[in-house]
């Protein structure tokens, strides 16, 4: 990333001088080379390069050092080497959170795009009650996830629950959602879904917002049929913010933990455990293990955040 | 007004996705306000038949609620306040002061942006054990007193302001920090709320971290709270809701108030970048 080429073109040149020339206290923009610049650069920086440097980066690197150990936090650390990923990679549990957390995060994109893209399009055309209809679809994004996970459990509870009450009107029976090994992690993903469609709708929103109306019209000229220009027209002019709404969803999927932890714990069995899920359980007992599973994690994340990059900077050029 | 068939499946749409996200929130709410026989009692309705703030009370004499939400508001308020004046010094440094390593502390910023507090729980935990912050609202507090997030989105604004206005201070004889505080900040009112109400909603609704490093029921936050909470009073779902109420009035009350902040903080942090 540049930094100079950031700053506003527009910078005239003589301004520099003449600042330059009357002020001679380091404070001028247009000379910043000064011993006096150096510190107030790193006096600016450093609280919060402290913070992050000790409570992110040396934890993160401290994640890679515990996870070639073997560590109950009480007894002597010994160093294993690649033992605890071998040990995670080739057994059971490890690879069931993996593929939970997989699965989750399938049904949650797709559930999620489908939604928030339906929405948008629906508000582009319908824009008499978008303010309300804005409100309502985003709100349950600012609702801590822990409440969030309470309100859904209770939703699914199998006795008295609203669902199986409504589904009960119909005269059909409900199901035992989260109480069902098949059905608990869609049921799981399905807050995850409900509680960010509204924002992602807003997004692609602003997206469709930016087609102009005339491709439409020439479409509709040529007799491009209503299926055509959404295939022809919306998908494609849709992408760089389509892009964006993928990968953050994806990333934002692969660290679910809290509703999980509040409706389930990760059960029936295994049914919803998830990678988070699976380091929180072994967080205080096997450090090791805990750690390398935490650095697999942040592997993945990390390779999601470079394709986005990659992205965000296509576009730019 | 008749609607074409074109203008109706929007509407139609429209109406169920704004079903489907309010209903819960209602229900939520209308579950605190019943009793509890009438919530689990045979032949029961969808339309409650009597209301009552009976689980509010119970809820908050029973179990210390009152503590929990002064500490989730304590937390909440102490990380805003620690992000908005170092990120925002940060944010200025990085824009606007030319200084040798800052490009590596710009890159080194951008890369923590990846790093979610969900893959360094443990190590985060002992670096807390050794400083003896568990149990201790430093814990809490400290390790979020400045983010990536916030400064990325500060910088970004920062950048598009005109560096004239800088100068022109300096030849006012403003230094750096005046210019800062009596020409960037109040150029900067929209991006320093947005920083504040994602730092609060992100904090308030934080669970994972605080569960790990307090021990001690005084200290717990709401959602630590509430999640222990419903542990030892599983089927009471009119105590559960009342609790959720109270958690998420806070967050919900600022997005109503500053609905337009909120919405172009969670939707701009999203796609700029």
């Amino acid at each position: 990333m540049t930094t100079m080429t950031e700053l506003p073109a527009k910078h005239p040149p003589g301004g520099t001088a003449a600042g330059g020339g009357r002020n001679s206290t380091g404070r001028t923009p247009g000379r910043r080379r000064r011993p006096s610049g150096a510190l107030a650069g790193w006096l600016s920086v450093a609280p919060a390069l402290v913070v992050i440097l000790g409570f992110t980066f040396y934890p993160m690197v401290q994640s890679m050092l515990l996870s070639t150990d073997h560590w109950n936090l009480l007894g002597p650390r010994t160093f294993v080497g690649a033992e605890n990923y071998s040990a995670i990679l080739g057994a059971g549990t490890f690879r069931t959170s993996l593929l939970n957390t997989l699965v989750f995060t399938v049904i949650t994109i797709a559930g999620t795009y489908v939604l928030a893209l339906a929405t948008a399009m629906a508000a582009n055309r319908e824009l008499a009650s978008a303010r309300f209809v804005r409100t309502v679809t985003v709100l349950p994004a600012v609702i801590p996830m822990v409440v969030a996970g309470l309100v859904w459990k209770w939703l699914y509870e199998p006795d008295h629950g609203l669902i199986n009450t409504l589904i009960g009107l119909f005269g059909a029976d409900g199901a035992r959602w989260l109480f069902d090994n098949d059905l608990a992690l869609p049921a799981v993903a399905v807050v995850s879904v409900w509680k960010e469609f509204g924002i992602y709708a807003l997004i692609l929103l602003g997206g469709l917002q930016r087609i102009p109306d005339e491709i439409y019209e020439a479409a509709t000229i040529d007799r491009a049929g209503p299926w055509r220009q959404f295939r022809s027209i919306t998908l494609p002019m849709l992408r760089p913010a389509g892009a964006a709404v993928f990968l953050l969803l994806l990333f934002n999927s692969f660290k679910v933990f809290d509703q999980v932890w509040v409706m389930t714990e990760g059960g029936p069995g295994t049914a919803t455990l998830t990678v988070v899920t699976f380091i929180y359980t072994r967080l205080l007992t096997d450090v090791g293990v805990a750690s390398a599973a935490s650095v697999v994690l942040f592997v993945i994340l990390l390779a999601i955040t470079l394709v986005r990059l990659k992205l965000t900077s296509r576009e730019e050029s | 007004m008749s609607k074409s068939p074109n203008r109706l499946a929007p509407a139609l749409w429209l109406t169920a996705v704004t079903v489907f996200a309010g209903l819960p929130v209602l229900w939520m709410a209308l579950t605190s306000f019943q009793p509890m026989e009438d919530l689990v009692g045979t032949g029961r309705h969808l339309i409650p038949d009597h209301l009552t703030a009976g689980a509010y009370h119970e809820v908050v004499s029973a179990f210390p609620f009152g503590r929990w939400f002064l500490n989730s508001l304590l937390v909440a308020l102490a990380v805003v306040a620690g992000n908005l004046v170092f990120d925002t010094l940060a944010a200025y440094g990085l824009s606007r002061i030319r200084f040798r390593g800052r490009q590596a502390v710009l890159t080194l910023i951008l890369a923590t942006l990846m790093i979610p507090t969900q893959v360094i729980l443990v190590p985060l935990y002992l670096v807390m054990r050794d400083l003896d912050w568990i149990d201790t609202y430093w814990a809490l507090i400290v390790p979020f007193l400045a983010s990536p997030t916030g400064i990325f989105l500060l910088r970004q604004h920062f950048i598009t302001l005109p560096v004239q206005l800088d100068e022109a201070a300096a030849i006012d004889g403003a230094g750096r920090l005046r210019t800062l505080v009596s020409i960037l900040l109040p150029n900067s009112w929209a991006a320093l709320g947005t920083v504040a109400v994602l730092k609060f909603m992100w904090t308030w609704g934080e669970f994972a971290w605080p569960s790990l490093v307090t021990n001690n029921e005084l200290l717990r936050t709401l959602p630590v709270g509430l999640a222990q909470f419903q542990n030892q009073f599983a089927p009471r779902w009119d105590l559960l809701m009342a609790g959720s109420v109270l958690a998420a009035i806070p967050v919900v009350l600022a997005f109503v108030l500053l609905q337009k902040t909120f919405v172009s903080g969670l939707t701009g942090g999203a796609v700029k970048e």
